[in-house]
């Protein structure tokens, strides 16, 4: 007799306590729900319609018409192309200095509170701090940077050249995020099990075997992870853009990113710019994807 | 014997190399932050000076004329009550949300997790300009509820994405013995689980705040005047005729004082937090 009633009761209590925790979770729910998708679906359903802010014409349904314009559109190809670039070289660099910078310190000094605090204020600062600083610093006249480069003839201007312009964006965010790849893969660093490195370097190992064969395998993951988490930063960049070169010179440092906020703010094509900002969501909704499964994969994160 | 100390000698030398360019980019990444500091302190003529002068009397100049030409401290207050509300109605949902989807089980939980991290993911600009359509309607362009209903969409998932990860380590053990001493399930929270995750949730707040007072592109998008915040009013100053790069400096340096000092205090766990739980503690 006692037993049916304690399991009665237990499982009342249970179903209490699930509804409890529904609760707690439920206000959040919905109201991330609202404020993410109503915006979406108004993005959605501006990028079907032609529609144009400054211009007298209603707003109208027009289907496909914005995405099919995409294609003959070779702003928006030479904007993906910029990206590209974009991506690829800060990526690169980033990665290849992020890993040098994380290996040392962990090489040197097993521990680095302070060296790791230093490196923070970059990534940090707000952005458009960093973005002003770049231009203060980039300036043929007043500029740092040609300042010393002058001593080694190498003085130019940077932002003015085709072909220099999108390097000096790519400079930035180098500066600013390099620390960010630096600090991810020392914390990696950290987590390799101590006695793995020292039998091997008992069995005669040299530093930069040890690097490639146990070091680097172990950190595979977390570096995908990084990288891609970066890769999401970077097509997403706006304050140097904005602030140094508004896509210029021409269009040579237009990313996907900019082209959408002129196409919307300067040009007022709500619609066509939606569009954009449609596939451009999707773009980067592909790589979260990527970084979400092997955030899993890894186990990293329950 | 000689053979020993060669590669001793050897290894010291490797040291030196390594340390000295270990400094050489720590010295060059923090230049360009010391370069701004400065210049914000420098008198009119300094600032334009070149060949640069390293040592100058600081002034404050520059300040000044940031607070006196321009209401300043106005965009400074709206910036922090845009960020202090944004953090703490994203806490206020956030956490507890969190903490029930660490202890509940069912199915459609790798969706709403995967729909966390893309909605902190989402580029910006994809979500300002329908936010701008959909406020110019509303007529909460320019307003302060405007702009912290924005912040909440990548603040709030955000929060919710990194607390989970906080509140899956602590061991259920703990909770279950308070349970079955027959604390309640909101008690136990708020007693004995949330004290365990506060070093992960002060980094969590500090994070969500620095994300909200660094903001750039929506604000610049959404306010005008009087919801306008500390980064987008420095940016006055560079559509004067002359370039004002004192006054800018001094604008700079006011709005990332507090962003330094909040992230030195909790740096040990703002590289898990940027990491978006990719690291473990």
């Amino acid at each position: 007799m006692m037993l049916p009633k304690t399991s009665l009761r237990c499982l009342s209590l249970r179903q209490k306590d699930n509804l409890f925790l529904v609760l707690m979770l439920l206000p959040c729910v919905i109201v991330l729900s609202v404020i993410v998708v109503v915006p979406f679906f108004k993005l959605v359903e501006t990028s079907l319609s032609s529609w144009k802010l400054s211009s007298a014409l209603p707003k109208t349904f027009c289907g496909w018409k914005n995405y099919l314009e995409m294609i003959h559109d070779k702003f928006f190809w030479s904007s993906l192309k910029v990206t590209l670039y974009f991506v690829g070289t800060a990526l690169s660099i980033e990665f290849f200095l992020g890993l040098l910078v994380a290996w040392m310190l962990y090489e040197l000094l097993k521990k680095n509170q302070v060296l790791t605090t230093l490196f923070l204020f970059p990534m940090v600062i707000p952005p458009i701090v960093v973005a002003l600083m770049w231009k203060l610093m980039y300036s043929p006249s007043l500029g740092i940077i040609n300042y010393f480069l002058h001593f080694v003839r190498l003085d130019y201007p940077f932002l003015g050249d085709p072909k220099t312009a999108l390097l000096a964006m790519v400079a930035i965010d180098v500066w600013e995020w390099t620390p960010f790849v630096m600090l991810l893969l020392s914390a990696g660093f950290a987590t390799i099990p101590q006695e793995l490195e020292e039998a091997s370097a008992i069995d005669g190992a040299s530093r930069w075997q040890i690097f490639a064969h146990i070091s680097l395998p172990l950190l595979k993951p977390l570096i995908v992870i990084v990288l891609l988490l970066r890769m999401i930063e970077v097509v997403k960049v706006f304050p140097p853009i904005y602030i140094l070169t508004e896509g210029g010179p021409g269009v040579h440092t237009q990313t996907l990113n900019y082209l959408i906020y002129r196409q919307c703010f300067n040009y007022t094509n709500v619609g066509y710019a939606s569009a954009l900002g449609v596939v451009f969501f999707f773009i980067v909704a592909v790589i979260a994807l990527l970084v979400f499964g092997l955030i899993r994969k890894e186990g990293l994160f329950k | 014997m000689k053979k020993r100390e060669r590669r001793l000698r050897r290894e010291q030398l490797i040291k030196i190399v390594l340390w000295s360019f270990l400094i050489f980019l720590v010295v060059i990444f923090l230049f360009p932050i010391y370069w701004i500091i400065t210049l914000g302190f420098k008198n009119e003529l300094d600032v334009l000076a070149m060949p640069p002068t390293w040592i100058f009397k600081p002034v404050l100049d520059n300040f000044k004329e940031l607070f006196y030409t321009q209401p300043y401290h106005r965009y400074i207050l709206n910036s922090t009550i845009i960020s202090s509300t944004t953090i703490t109605l994203s806490l206020l949902l956030g956490v507890p949300a969190a903490y029930s989807l660490s202890r509940l089980r069912f199915r459609y939980k790798n969706a709403l997790a995967f729909w966390l991290l893309a909605t902190r993911m989402t580029p910006p600009i994809a979500l300002a300009m329908p936010f701008f359509l959909l406020y110019r309607d509303l007529k909460l362009l320019d307003t302060h509820i405007g702009l912290i209903t924005t912040y909440m969409t990548f603040n709030l998932s955000w929060v919710v994405w990194m607390m989970w990860s906080f509140f899956e380590e602590v061991p259920l053990e703990l909770e279950e013995a308070a349970l079955i001493d027959g604390s309640s399930r909101f008690m136990t929270f708020l007693k004995i689980t949330l004290p365990l995750v506060a070093p992960g949730l002060a980094a969590t707040a500090v994070l969500c705040w620095v994300l909200a007072w660094n903001d750039f592109m929506f604000a610049l998008i959404l306010t005008r005047r009087v919801a306008k915040t500390a980064p987008v009013a420095i940016t006055i100053f560079v559509r004067f005729e002359e370039i004002r790069w004192g006054v800018i400096a001094a604008g700079g340096t006011t709005v990332m004082t507090p962003v330094i000092l909040f992230s030195v205090i909790v740096r040990k766990y703002l590289v898990r937090g940027l990491a978006m739980g990719a690291l473990k503690g």
